[in-house]
């Protein structure tokens, strides 16, 4: 049996352990982490942890450490691919049949210094920062208006109502990637009507500092000036592959696979965040960055890894939670040629997105249910009766 | 707690249609779920174990629930996991009709 080895301690990587042993996989398996944690899931970093209702024990990945070689805060700095030898920090070497990309993405960053006060969220540890920060800080602002940013405002003000937190963002409105006007509007709803600050089309030129090197305030395009004692930046990520740089891999957004999580060298796969994945539902690659898909290229990884070859068959998907609302967004939601509101109630609504009459995607508030049904339609490739779907009274479980 | 003080009177059979689910609120104060699946009766507890969030509002496919907020799945009949993100199982309680009611066991 060969050994594995898996760069990246993160939740994909801690699925597919746990998988391969679900699956006797009973060759060694190595794993290098730059974190000092075991695997965790990293939804609750800006929601649930963040506002102090779970733990991390409520949502870490258990490994039987007895089964595995696990080397925390080891971070693997060069790779042999012709030797099938990878190097750590130290230039320890181990050597590998198989070798697995699981290393994630990294926050983009404002300044390439620690400044105290600035903070992005990606680890366990970034998040401690963050909570204890927002305890004592008074001027909160959240740079970039995607969805980290949206959804730590959300757990800023259920904790502390009265806090001003205000978000900036160099464009004209939330979310500019993986979204549409619809969802925009919706959340943008939530978030104006629990008093989070908006302030777009503009950056920051300055940031001026404490006597102590803390962050103070920042100046403004139009020169405005902010008083600012916590500055969480949420600009966007960028997947880990700098060490690829001068390999035979080497790629510049994410390391690209095959539906079955295969590289284009033997015996190498990826997966997770740093993946650029082949979406046979989209056709196209694409990086998901979503806990489905870290979930679910485990799952399909394990398997192809210990002998049956199985494809990554999902649609994207992946939730926010903002303000005790859940937003669920299923597939392709731009490209589409007609939309359906299926408006249940105030707080309870479904959009669905078809391209050529059938059903590309959906957006729901409060209302899995019907993504549950609408993915069954789609992997069904049913043509819906359009009538059924205008009628909201009418369960979309009829179509299936 | 004697054998019959351990069987709730729920709702009557006629009152949850095939495939649908009603929640319910015990003595206790617990609240579960009482399904209705071809015409068989199960109860489990009513919130995912994953997050606070009612099953009632999940989607039920055959003898599976799936969780509305991050669709993950429980077997109805007996509470397992069938799909993540919860890990623990849903605690489910024995169910018996009589005169067209649906009692759950709650010893």
């Amino acid at each position: 049996m060969s050994d594995i080895s898996i760069i990246g301690g993160g939740h994909a990587s801690g699925k597919l352990v746990n998988n391969l042993h679900k699956l006797e996989f009973k060759g060694n398996i190595n794993i290098f982490s730059e974190e000092e944690h075991l695997p965790y899931e990293r939804p609750p970093l800006s929601k649930d942890f963040l506002y102090g209702s779970k733990k991390f024990e409520d949502f870490k990945i258990d490994i039987n450490l007895e089964k595995v070689n696990y080397y925390f805060s080891t971070k693997i700095n060069k790779i042999d691919f012709i030797n099938k030898i990878i190097y750590d920090q130290n230039n320890n070497d181990y050597s590998y049949d198989k070798l697995v990309f699981a290393n994630g993405s990294s926050p983009k960053r404002i300044f390439e210094e620690n400044i105290e006060g600035v903070n992005y969220l990606r680890t366990l540890n970034d998040s401690v920062k963050i909570k204890s920060s927002i305890e004592i800080s008074k001027d909160i602002i959240l740079l970039g208006a995607g969805y980290i940013s949206l959804e730590i405002s959300s757990t800023i003000k259920k904790n502390y109502p009265n806090k001003e937190v205000t978000i900036i963002d160099n464009s004209e409105k939330i979310l500019l990637r993986n979204s549409n006007d619809d969802l925009r509007e919706f959340i943008f709803k939530y978030q104006k009507k629990n008093n989070v600050n908006f302030l777009f089309n503009t950056s920051f030129q300055k940031l001026i500092r404490n006597e102590d090197g803390s962050i103070k305030s920042l100046i403004l395009d139009d020169n405005k000036i902010l008083a600012c004692d916590l500055l969480v930046v949420g600009i966007g990520v960028y997947p880990n592959t700098d060490i690829l740089k001068g390999t035979m891999l080497e790629e510049k957004n994410g390391i690209k696979v095959n539906e079955y999580c295969e590289t284009a060298v033997k015996d190498v796969f990826a997966l997770g965040d740093v993946a650029l994945s082949k979406n046979n539902f989209l056709n196209k690659h694409i990086r998901e960055e979503s806990w489905n898909n870290a979930e679910k290229q485990s799952d399909i990884l394990a398997k192809n890894l210990t002998g049956t070859k199985t494809a990554y068959d999902e649609i994207p998907w992946f939730w926010t939670d903002q303000f005790d609302q859940n937003f669920q967004i299923l597939g392709e939601i731009n490209n589409f040629d007609n939309k359906i509101l299926r408006n249940y109630s105030e707080n309870k609504n479904t959009i669905i997105y078809f391209k050529n009459k059938k059903i590309i995607g959906a957006v729901a508030v409060n209302n899995g249910r019907d993504i549950s049904i609408i993915r069954k339609i789609i992997k069904k490739n049913i043509v819906p009766n359009m009538e059924k779907i205008q009628n909201k009274d009418i369960n979309l479980k009829e179509l299936l | 707690m004697s054998d019959n003080e351990n069987w709730i009177k729920t709702y009557a059979v006629s009152d949850i249609d095939d495939e649908d689910v009603k929640e319910f609120q015990l003595p206790n104060g617990n609240k579960i779920a009482v399904y209705n699946i071809n015409n068989t009766f199960y109860a489990t507890d009513l919130f995912c174990t994953h997050e606070k969030v009612s099953l009632c509002e999940g989607f039920i496919d055959g003898d599976s629930i799936e969780c509305p907020l991050h669709q993950g799945v429980f077997k109805i009949s007996t509470g397992e996991v069938l799909e993540s993100p919860p890990t623990e199982g849903l605690k489910t309680y024995i169910t018996k009709i009589e005169e067209n009611y649906i009692f759950v066991n709650v010893s």
